[in-house]
């Protein structure tokens, strides 16, 4: 403000005379407003009253508030969105920058607003992103053939824009399995968000509480990177195998995790964010009770089905014989034709069944229900493989199952 | 009563003009305007110098006239490191929100036009193209002397025409959680002889589609259904669209080559992309999983025509037209590396390709600081 207060006295001094109708730039200083939680940089001046006086500013979408600077509107008139892209920039970063980039200011273009020049940023500000306003003022009194100092200086504001905070949250939509009864070597729960969750450190905000409110330390494998799945909506907490599994050191040691005829809680703790920063909607508490160990294998020669009705699509309903696990189910069974062509459709599952919803009609003819034998029940058993029988994993063929429409 | 018929014939004259202008406007006419794109899909040149625009979140197809564009005086090269770093500055972003959709050069001025958004920060998967992270709404321009610029698309002379049954907006991707189908309505484009060639998604059963439409736009566009064997899944495919395509000519019959995700390599014949049909493509490679091949340029050297396949997760592949005319068609399982023989040339870290003569194209690569660089590149 110093410097543009001296040029203004020199620009006196050496008596030269201004056209009445053209005002100059004489003083600016810089602010920064924040009111109702938004920023606002500005650029305003000072103006004795009889000068008219017009405002530079930058705008924003998207509600985000502008810097101002004031100048005179009739002076300036004159002026094109050429000219303005000339004197009146804004850059990226907090400085001019030096070089090439100095050839290439924010892209945007510039309106007047009843006295007020604006200039608006061809797509919207980035939030936390610092820009540099730049009025080259030297030159800009250059072209309205104004006199000028030497040492006319660029006056300049850096800025950033805010965005509105956000009072929205994250909400935990969905626990699979979706029951209130586990077995004592349950294997997965599998957390559902409605948005991608933050992944760092994600086990200090899960806690599983005794019947006395008690943490469980350890309960979860604490698997790092967390196994989020690619869209990072969709957690798997898994029961630390080595206190599922029967005869290892550490869960001889520590015990089991759950323990029949029990009740436990599963607790969110609401300080756990989404990508975007939201905490979680509240402190969700998901209780369930444990039943007895479950040690038997998935058998799907004593699963049973519904035929659908041919020329139709409505779904195939396959009733499983014990809970299987869903997610694993949704993605491990899928029906082919005779030739041995997946058919295109939707599975769904839940805990005793899956459906398939073909994409095109059901015809007559033989199909394939093909199960891949990594599928698992809940407490992690496979079709002819314990989760704790000690056997190693061998490679095994598929399952199917077969059946005709007719 | 003369005065009547008068003012009735002049009255029927209006209507007629509104007719025929409503008509023209609905298909194939000129105007001069703002076109009304929502997503720059992808972008083509005719020879001419017409600039293509396939907008799948419309479903159209617009057609913008720079056939004045004047020719550049000389051969021209793209050597320019960190163009993103400029493009982030016009755009008041930083250089790694700036995504550039697809890249076409203009076949006069060679200038190189890009579909841009600033979404990057979301782009953190290799799987995700950029039409599944962001819409592209911005046409940038840059020459080959390294100056940017956007490309204003007010009160331009162009004319559009519409996708027939286009995947809808609510079909969602098998493995892409939350992610539209609609995004691939147009997957790449091409024009050859008065025909612009559409690959992508339609709600069809079969929903990889290849669309042919005249230029100037008509209101017959033809719509094939295609199928492919997938050597590396061992099975015969529908639902993947093609990702890159160019039309070459074996044994004299023009054929288009097309690439896929998990990249097997396939000719079609353009003869049989009749409307309404359901034809099967012949699988010549198994070019390798986990990778979207991103361009395909066919470029002439010492009398040889060349193809280079740019690739997300591989190599960049150069195939010769002359191995392709005796290939046997894979039809049963057949692992990455099967089929037509390939060079692998240098080429990691891409992102465009596109044709700038009839030997060269232009590459954008991440150099080893992160930044973009346009290239120029010729076939061995």
């Amino acid at each position: 403000m110093k410097h543009i207060r001296q040029k203004r006295d020199r620009l006196r001094d050496t008596g030269q005379k201004f056209p009445e109708t053209i005002a100059f730039l004489f003083s600016f200083f810089s602010r920064i407003f924040a009111f109702c939680g938004l920023v606002s940089a500005l650029l305003a001046c000072e103006s004795p009253e009889h000068q008219p006086e017009l405002s530079l500013f930058i705008a924003g979408e998207n509600s985000y508030p502008m810097p101002k600077i004031q100048v005179d509107r009739k002076a300036f008139r004159s002026l094109n969105q050429e000219d303005w892209k000339r004197y009146f920039r804004v850059y990226v970063g907090d400085s001019l920058p030096q070089g090439e980039l100095a050839a290439y200011p924010v892209l945007g273009t510039y309106s007047w607003r009843k006295d007020a020049l604006a200039f608006h940023p061809r797509l919207p500000w980035q939030p936390e992103q610092t820009y540099f306003a730049y009025v080259d003022q030297h030159a800009l009194l250059r072209h309205l053939d104004m006199p000028i100092g030497n040492d006319t200086p660029g006056l300049s504001q850096s800025f950033q824009f805010h965005p509105p905070r956000d009072s929205s949250h994250v909400a935990l939509s969905a626990i699979t399995p979706a029951t209130d009864s586990l077995p004592a070597n349950a294997l997965r729960i599998y957390l559902h968000f409605d948005a991608p969750m933050k992944q760092d450190t994600v086990y200090r905000y899960v806690k599983l509480l005794d019947e006395k409110g008690q943490n469980i330390p350890q309960a979860f494998v604490e698997a790092q990177p967390p196994l989020f799945d690619p869209s990072g909506k969709r957690l798997t907490l898994i029961f630390h195998p080595g206190r599922v599994k029967q005869g290892i050191a550490f869960g001889d040691r520590v015990g089991a995790v759950l323990a029949a005829g029990k009740s436990y809680r599963l607790q969110l703790d609401s300080s756990w964010q989404d990508q975007r920063g939201r905490p979680l909607a509240k402190v969700y508490q998901h209780d369930f009770e444990v039943v007895p160990a479950d040690r038997k294998s998935p058998d799907p020669a004593a699963w049973s089905f519904q035929l659908p009705q041919i020329g139709s699509k409505e779904p195939m309903k396959l009733f499983f014989d014990e809970k299987l696990d869903p997610i694993l189910a949704r993605r491990m069974i899928h029906w082919e034709s005779a030739e041995g062509m997946r058919l295109s459709g939707e599975v769904k599952a839940g805990l005793l069944f899956c459906s398939f919803a073909p994409d095109s009609a059901w015809k007559a003819g033989d199909y394939w229900i093909v199960i891949d034998p990594r599928l698992e029940d809940l407490a992690g058993n496979r079709p002819g493989r314990l989760f704790d029988s000690g056997e190693a994993a061998v490679e095994e063929g598929e399952i199917v199952i077969s059946f005709r429409l007719k | 009563m003369k005065k009547h018929a008068y003012f009735l014939s002049i009255a029927a004259a209006i209507c007629l003009a509104t007719v025929l202008i409503s008509s023209q406007q609905k298909s194939a006419a000129f105007i001069t305007g703002t076109p009304e794109i929502q997503a720059m899909s992808s972008l083509t040149f005719s020879p001419e110098g017409m600039l293509f625009i396939g907008d799948s979140r419309s479903s159209r197809i617009f057609a913008i006239d720079m056939t004045k564009e004047e020719k550049a005086a000389e051969e021209v090269k793209f050597n320019l490191p960190a163009v993103d770093q400029k493009i982030a500055a016009l755009l008041g972003c930083k250089p790694l929100d700036v995504i550039i959709h697809d890249l076409a050069i203009h076949p006069h001025s060679r200038d190189a036009y890009l579909a841009i958004s600033s979404a990057g920060a979301n782009w953190n998967w290799e799987y995700h193209l950029p039409n599944d992270v962001a819409d592209a709404t911005l046409l940038m321009k840059i020459t080959p002397a390294g100056e940017i610029s956007e490309v204003s698309l007010e009160k331009v002379r162009y004319s559009q025409t519409g996708i027939q049954n286009p995947v809808p907006e609510e079909a969602t991707h098998r493995w892409k959680e939350g992610k539209s189908l609609r995004v691939d309505v147009v997957s790449d484009m091409f024009y050859d002889a008065g025909k612009l060639y559409v690959a992508g998604l339609s709600n069809e059963e079969f929903a990889s589609t290849m669309r042919v439409f005249d230029f100037p736009f008509t209101e017959n566009a033809r719509s094939t259904k295609l199928e492919i064997f997938h050597g590396a899944h061992g099975k015969w495919e529908t639902q993947s669209p093609v990702r890159s395509f160019v039309p070459i000519e074996v044994a004299g019959e023009k054929q288009l080559l097309a690439a896929y995700l998990c990249t097997p390599l396939v000719t079609i014949p353009m003869e049989k992309l009749q409307d309404g049909a359901h034809i099967k493509g012949k699988t010549i490679a198994e070019l390798g999983f986990g990778n979207y091949p991103l361009d395909m340029v066919a470029l002439e050297k010492e009398g040889k025509t060349k193809v280079l396949i740019a690739n997300s997760n591989r190599n960049m592949m150069q195939v010769n037209l002359d191995d392709i005319a005796g290939t046997e068609e894979i039809i049963e399982y057949a692992p990455m590396g099967s089929g037509v023989k390939y060079q692998t040339l240098p080429g990691g870290s891409l992102f465009q390709m596109a044709k700038l003569d009839e030997g060269h194209a232009v590459i954008m690569r991440r150099s080893p600081n992160g930044s973009l660089k346009m290239e120029t590149i010729d076939p061995r």
